[in-house]
Formats: structure tokens, sequence, C-alpha cells
């Protein structure tokens, strides 16, 4: 073992025994354990802060960045003193609200101001998502501290590894109190490494730091200056402005106010933690010292700069001293982050879903999940390539959009209503992960607009939709001005409609009969009629549909029908039979007939459907690279089909059965055939399949259920044993599940499913995104379309006491051409929001008009009833 | 509501130098200190922060005294 990971191991130990010491004689309650009483005095608030806020990032990004990207590292020095100067006006306030209230938590100052339980949950959740990446970067910094000072004994992946198990068992013998001892050792070392190597290394190899500049600008001139293009004047302004909105926004630097002893505190520190603020200088000496020194270091290798140069510089030994400064420097932070995103976990999200839960279990679960997310922590380390720095903008980003509710909770009376903070929220973080996850960048979507625009912080964006958002929900949900905030909304959806890129767009609604039992023949989703419960015996039914098909285009369906019943008994969910047809805009049409029979006391149901269809829609190609490239070819395919079912119930709400399909189908090139349709598919086709079925149903509606869940499983064997023309299989698996806070009119509303083909596919049953019972909004449907099919997303309801209600929600989806290839399919993200009408007044079934984005693009959709 | 005390909008004054200032301020030559004229305003825009912040909390803490005083007088 050479000496610098003795000295490293040595500090480690050192750590640990601080930890096990502050523990002595000391019962444990989680409320110590995170918020370590309130007894702390002015110089461990000062050290805890600053313990938090100098971290690997500044350390080991802040010199890489200052190797990589040269001024744009400046804006870490910047968003720190505006802060401050915030925080001097306040803190106070929250400290004062949050201690009148015995608060603990981030959330609970949302859930207090706003009296609302479930914001609490959406608060958490974002902080969360916010700390993932921050404890991501710390286990980078750390694994590149042990595997550099390692003298390359050791790989990065090892040297995660072992510094997660450091981490973990760190903050599971200390808590608070280790973290504030440690904090005192780490922050006087990493102050005088820092200095250290900031005066020395330029002096050494330089001469001072005037000569230093003058040779790096001689070297890459304008490196010192923002460039006019990318990480410009403007990307550095809005990212100043945006993150020291968000400085105070993290649930660890926000609770950590409330263990002031009084607020003379925070003015006091309005004008020291600027000061110290300046260590931040001497680590950008160093990042700068390595330019020329250890050249080479690109993208996210730059973060090694600092250790490199060291180790140019010094003997192991000293080597050994900055990296256990730089292990203390993540193993503080980090474990003040991993052990905040535990207790949120557990006391934030878990409790308030489960009320009854003890304290105890709570603490024990706090404990138990640190193992759990230290470990999704490892596996983002490991797999991501991301630097540091850009790892803190993106978290930054995800808190951020808590500051314009923060801001309008202040009052007395907070100036947002719960939905509307929510719903803006939401958007805001919907934005962020899309952006990121995409890698969507302002200048990517909009080429042609000024850089100054383009370059903006793409957290900015976020903002502002978080802003209109929550402005319009909060004014809709208000009462009196309900009225001008719908107009409102209706310019809104004007302005948005031609915004569409996608109003050509096109495939069959019925294109995709496979992922369903009952394929979905109606065009505007299921609209099938209420079964009310208690109507009479037969209630004949007439409805004119409207709806706006991703690939169809706009089209107007009529159903014709009865609610009607086979048995006596009023209370059973009734019986509907309905003929229908359907016309659009790109010239489809379709005529159908659905029986579904509910006999002998909903023991049995029996579903008949048959149909005729003529489509015309636009095939893309197989696979994610067809859907990428965004080259379609139009097709028009006929379809002539009828599908059986028998289902028996089996136990309460579990129904299984058996089911027969048979389709005789014809596709057509509209245009020239140099186009990638598989060529066997082209010809017309006998498909005969038998199929089972099994359905567990415990919603409480079927068409605004507000608890309970769905889940269906169905496979259909298409066979030439039966007479089928081609040989195939096709699987799905799709679960939804619902909860509802009912004092906040909210429904959150989640699915996830699965959808499998094998053998001789035609390239119209391979499962699609965007189609189906369970379509994800925001892309073409059929536009990605595969083997194999795996799709999840989440959407938050809300209802107002009256007719009006408003969604947000997000989703993803991926295809691939096996099970084995879907870890490493392209994940295709989507988000949106929506608003309802009730159609009746008795029964909660609502025109539907959503605004989804996906990957690609943005859409309109129009219909009857929920997407899931 | 209470108008805000005037001398508080002094602690603007150093997050406007920072967000207006820099596109004016972004350049590399006339070093000052050895450092890039960019990373010199920077510095100074925080060394301005803590000593502004400092102001402020003084004049706060005298203005919160004649309230006190104002307020004792009023009920005495």
């Amino acid at each position: 073992m050479n000496p610098a990971l003795v000295v490293i191991a040595l500090f480690l130990a050192l750590s640990f025994a601080l930890g096990l010491l502050a523990r002595r004689g000391r019962t444990m309650s989680l409320e110590q354990w995170a918020v370590g009483g309130r007894g702390f005095g002015a110089l461990f608030v000062f050290l805890l802060m600053a313990g938090e806020i100098y971290t690997t990032f500044t350390f080991l990004g802040g010199s890489g960045w200052a190797y990589g990207r040269g001024a744009p590292a400046f804006y870490i020095l910047c968003y720190g003193a505006i802060a401050y100067s915030i925080s001097y006006f306040l803190l106070p306030v929250i400290w004062r609200y949050a201690t009148a209230h015995q608060l603990h938590s981030q959330a609970d100052f949302f859930v207090h101001k706003y009296g609302s339980p479930a914001l609490g949950v959406l608060v958490s959740l974002v902080g969360v998502a916010a700390l993932i990446p921050y404890l991501v970067l710390q286990m980078k910094g750390l694994g590149i501290i042990v595997s550099e000072t390692s003298y390359g004994a050791l790989s990065v992946p090892a040297a995660v590894w072992i510094s997660v198990a450091a981490l973990v068992v760190y903050v599971i013998i200390s808590g608070v109190h280790g973290s504030a001892w440690t904090a005192v050792v780490k922050d006087i070392m990493i102050l005088a490494v820092a200095v250290a190597l900031g005066l020395y290394l330029p002096w050494r190899y330089y001469g001072g730091l005037g000569p230093m500049f003058e040779a790096i600008e001689r070297a890459r001139p304008g490196f010192l200056a923002l460039p006019a293009k990318g990480m410009s004047v403007s990307w550095f302004v809005s990212t100043v402005l945006l993150t020291s909105l968000g400085f105070y926004m993290w649930p660890h630097a926000f609770a950590s106010t409330y263990t002031a002893k009084a607020e003379s505190v925070f003015r006091k520190n309005a004008t020291v933690m600027p000061l110290y603020q300046l260590v931040l200088l001497f680590v950008f000496f160093t990042g700068f010292a390595a330019i020329l020194q250890v050249p080479g270091l690109t993208g996210a290798q730059a973060d090694l700069s600092l250790l490199k140069v060291s180790k140019l510089a010094f003997p192991p030994l000293v080597v050994g001293l900055i990296g256990a400064a730089g292990l203390l420097t993540a193993l503080v932070p980090g474990s003040m982050i991993l052990m905040t995103a535990c207790t949120i976990l557990a006391k934030n999200v878990y409790r308030p879903l489960a009320p009854r839960a003890s304290e105890q279990a709570i603490a024990t679960l706090a404990r138990a999940l640190v193992p759990a997310v230290a470990l999704v922590a490892v596996y983002f380390t490991l797999s991501g390539g991301e630097a540091i720095v850009p790892l803190l903008l993106l978290g930054y980003n995800f808190v951020t959009q808590l500051f314009p509710s923060l801001l309008l909770s202040l009052p007395a009376k907070p100036l947002a209503t719960p939905a509307g903070v929510m719903a803006g929220i939401v958007t805001g973080v919907a934005t962020i992960a899309w952006t990121s996850l995409s890698g969507t960048t302002l200048a990517k979507l909009f080429p042609s607009w000024p850089s100054g625009i383009t370059d903006l912080n793409v957290g900015i964006v976020a903002m502002i939709a978080n802003i209109v958002v929550l402005l319009v929900v909060s004014a809709l949900t208000r009462k009196r001005s309900r009225a001008a905030a719908t107009a409102v909304v209706l310019l809104a959806t004007l302005v948005a409609v031609p915004a569409s890129q996608a109003t050509e767009s096109v495939l069959p609604v019925a294109g995709d009969p496979f992922s369903d039992g009952m394929p979905s023949v109606d065009p505007a989703g299921q609209a099938l009629p209420p079964p009310a419960p208690g109507v009479d015996r037969v209630t004949p039914i007439f409805a004119p549909i409207p709806f706006k098909n991703t690939q169809l285009g706009w089209g107007l369906g009529v159903l014709a029908g009865a609610i009607h019943r086979f048995d006596a008994d009023t209370t059973i969910k009734p019986s509907t039979g309905v003929i229908g047809g359907f016309y659009t805009e790109n010239d489809s049409w379709g005529l159908m007939a659905i029986e579904a029979a509910r006999l002998a006391h909903d023991t049995w149901r029996l579903r008949g459907l048959a149909s005729h269809i003529d489509v015309n829609y636009d095939f893309f190609g197989i696979g994610e690279d067809a859907g990428n490239a965004g080259r379609s070819i139009p097709l028009a395919q006929t379809m002539d089909f009828g599908v059986g079912s028998v289902l028996r119930r089996v136990a309460p709400g579990l129904y299984v059965g058996a089911a027969l399909m048979a389709m005789g189908t014809k596709v057509d090139l509209k245009s020239s055939p140099a186009a990638p349709v598989p060529p066997g598919d082209l010809s017309r086709a006998t498909l005969v399949a038998p199929g089972l079925q099994a359905e567990l149903d415990t919603r409480d509606d079927d068409y605004w259920p507000t608890h309970g869940s769905l889940a269906k499983v169905k496979g259909w064997f298409f066979s030439d044993g039966l007479g089928s023309s081609r040989d195939f299989q096709r699987y799905m698996a799709g679960w939804c599940w619902y909860t509802r806070f009912p004092e906040r009119r909210i429904v959150i509303a989640t699915n996830a499913n699965l959808l499998a083909s094998a053998g001789d596919v035609p390239f119209y049953a391979l499962p699609s995104v965007g189609s189906g019972e369970y379509a994800l909004r925001g892309y073409q449907q059929g536009r990605y379309r595969d083997k194999v099919l795996v799709g999840a997303q989440a959407e938050a309801r809300w209802h107002s006491p009256g007719r009006l209600g408003a969604t947000a929600f997000a989703g993803f989806a991926q295809v691939a051409p096996s099970m084995g290839e879907l870890p490493d399919a392209l994940v295709l993200p989507a988000g949106g929001v929506g608003v309802r009408y009730q159609m009746t007044r008795n029964y909660p079934m609502h025109l539907r008009l959503d605004y989804a984005w996906g990957r690609n693009e943005g859409l309109l959709y129009f219909a009857v009833a929920e997407a899931f | 509501m209470r108008r805000v005390p005037l001398h508080r909008w002094l602690a603007t004054l150093p997050g406007l130098l920072i967000l207006l200032g820099v596109p004016f301020a972004n350049r590399v030559h006339g070093l000052v200190l050895g450092m890039p004229f960019l990373l010199a305003w920077i510095v100074g825009c925080v060394l301005l922060t803590a000593l502004v912040m400092a102001i402020v909390g003084r004049m706060d803490e005298r203005h919160a005294a004649g309230e006190r005083r104002r307020d004792a007088e009023r009920t005495g």
C-alpha cells in the first residue's frame, strides 16, 4: 500500500471515530438524527452550513471546470454571494415560522403553509430527485480521489464501491453529530489545502498568478473570458440567477436553517459567508495551473486535474493529505445528502401514505433506506459519463423549481393555491427532466434564434413554464376569478394549437388491436357509455364524439346503443351494447358493433366485437432508429375483424378467461415503394388467434378512478394450425394504480406496462408507442415500434368541485427488438398537461384536452375519457 | 404593510453588479492583482457583498432600536 492511501485510510478511521464519539451516551430519535436538536450555536451552524456548501463539487468540480471550461467556472463564485444577500431577508422569515410551528423538514414548511399533505410529498420527491445527482457527484469525487491516490492500484469502479461502503458505514454510525465534528476537521483541512495549492502551484510553475494567466492567455486566447456562443454571457447570467435562487431550496440547506439558535445567526452569516466563498478562488487557481502542466484531460476527465497536478508537484505523502481533505469534503456533505434523502423518503413520502406507522418504524425505514439509496447513486455514478459541475447544475435546476412556490407562501395567507403550486412544480420539473433526458437545448429547438436567447440556461424556460402554470391554475382554483382564468386557458390553447408541428399527424386507432383483448375500436379512446349503477333496465344512448388522433387527425365518432341489464339487481354494473362509426380528416373511416355483457351478478363477462376499418396512416419503419429518423411513408390498411371473449370471476375482482380473434387485413402503399415496409406484410393476410386473459380490477370507477388498481395480462397465439397466414404470439401485461388526496381533490394515477411479441410478426401487430390501451401521449402513434415495448406513466388529476379538471402527466417508453436489449434502448420521455370538462353532471365522464411533448414534437389530444 | 427601509435596497447592489455588470466586464486584459479582469470583477463583487451586508445589518440594528424607542415613547 502506498503512503497516500495509508494517510487517507487514517483520516477515514478518524472520521469514523469522531462519529462514534459524538453518538456515545445518546439515544437517537429521528429528530436528533436529522436535525441534531436545536442547540447548536452560531459557530456550529456556520460550520454545518459551510460543510454542506463546500463539497467535492468545489474541490474537484471547481478546479475541473476552471481547467476544462475556463471563465464559465466563475459562476460558482457568484451565486453564493447573491444567495447570501437574499438569505439575509429570506431565512429569518423561514426560521421564525419553522420554530413557531416546530417544523423539521422542508416539506413540513410547504405542508403547513399551503395546508396540503400532497404538496409535501411532491416537494419531498423533487428534493430527493435533486439530491441524487448531488450524491452521485460526491461519489464520483470520492472514486476519483481513492483511485488517483492509489497510483493505479485501484480502478475507478473499485474505488467507487469502497467509497460507498465508507459513506454508508459513516452515515449509519454517526448521524448529524458526527457530521458536525468531522466538519470542523474538514473545514480546517480544506481551507489549508486549497489555499496552499492555489498559491504554491502558480508560483512554482509560472512564478506567480499574473505570469500564469498571461501564459494561459497566450496559449489559449479568450479562454479566461466568456465565449461569444455556448457558455456565453447570457448562459452565465441566467445560471447565476437560477442557482442563487435555488441555493436554499435544497432540502438539507433549507432544513439546516431550522438548527439556528437565533435569527441573528443569519444576519451574521450574510456578512461572513461571502468571504468564505473566496476559498473557491484558490481552487480555480489550481485548475488553471494544471492547464499547461497536465494537458490533454478532456470532458469529464477534467475533474482529475487537481489530483493529477498535485501528483506531479508533490511526494505521495502530501498527495495523501490532499486526498484526505478531498475525502472529508465528500464524506461530510455526502453523508448529509444521503441521510437527508433517506429521512425525506421515510418521513415525508412514506408517512403521509401510511399515517399509522410508528415513529420507530419510520426511523428504522430511514436507516434501512441508506444502503438502498446509496446503491441507486452507485448505479448512476458508474453508468453516467457526466462531469461533476453539470451534475450539480441538474440538481439545481430541479430544486430551483420550488422557489416560486416558496416565495408566494411567505405572506400570512399564501398567494397561490395548493393545486396551482403543485401544477407549477410538476410542470417545471417535467420540463427539466425532459430536456436533460432527451438532451434538448434551446439552441437545438430554435436554431435560428439569436444565441443571446438560445444560450440561456434551460432552467429559465422551466421556471417560466412553472410560474405560468402556477398562476393560471391558482387563478382557476380560486372561485372568483375562474371565468377570467378559463379565458386565459382557452387563449393559451389557441396559441398552442398552431404551434404544434404535428397537426398533419396520422396511425389507425384500431391499428393496434393486439394490445387489448377488446381492440380499442373506438377512435375516441375507450368511450363506451357510462355503466352507471342504478339506471333503468334499458337506457338508450346516442353520443357524437369529436376526437383528435396523432395519426388520423381530427375526426368525429358517433355511437348509438343501449345500456341494459341481464340482472334485476341494479347494484351490479350494467351491460352495454353499441354500434358506432367514425370519419376523420385524413379520409379514414370505420364501423363497429360491440356488446359487453355482465351475466349472473357479474360472475360472467362476455364481450363481442365486429368491425370494418379503413385507415390511412404513416409508417415509420421498425426499431428506435427508424423512429428517430422520422421518415415515413403513407399506407392504407383495411381490416375486418371480430373478437369474442368469455371471462369468469374466480375471486372478488379477479376475472380469468379465454378469447378468440379473427381478422382479415390488407396493407397498400399509397406512394412509390422505396420504403422499409416488410414486403411480406403488404399482401392480404388472415390472422386467427386464440387468447388467454386475466384481469384484477379493484377500481372504484371505470372512468375517473380515485383508488384501487387494475391489472391485466393477455396473450394471443396466432397459429397457422388454425388457418392464420402468420405464426406469432403477442403478450401484454399492464397495471394501473390510483390513489387520492380527498381533501385536495387530487388523484394520482400511475400505469406501467410491458408488451411483447415473438415469431413472424407483421409490422402492424408490433407493439408501438402511443397506441393501444395505455398509450403514452407525446408520440405519434406507431412512430416507434418494435418487438418489445415497456412504458410507464404517472398523472396527477385535479378536479374542481364543479365540472372542471386539470392534469399533468409524465412518462416514458422504450422499444427494442428483444427483452435483453431493453436496458440499452433509447428512453423516450414524454410529459404534458391537460384540461378536463365533465360532460354529465352525475357521472365523471370527461372531455379530455391534452397537450403532450415527446422527444420529437408536441402533440394535441382530444378525446372522451382518461388515457388510463 | 410597513415600508421597506431605504437602506435595505443597498443589499441588491452586489447582485446587480454581477448580473448586469458581467456583460461589460467580460474581458481578460487589464489584469488586476494578476487575475483576468472578469475574475477580478467578480471577486470585487463578492467582497462588496460582505461589506454591504455588514452595513445593512448595522443599519437594521439601528433602525430596529429606533423603532423600539419610538414604540416605547408612544406607549409611555
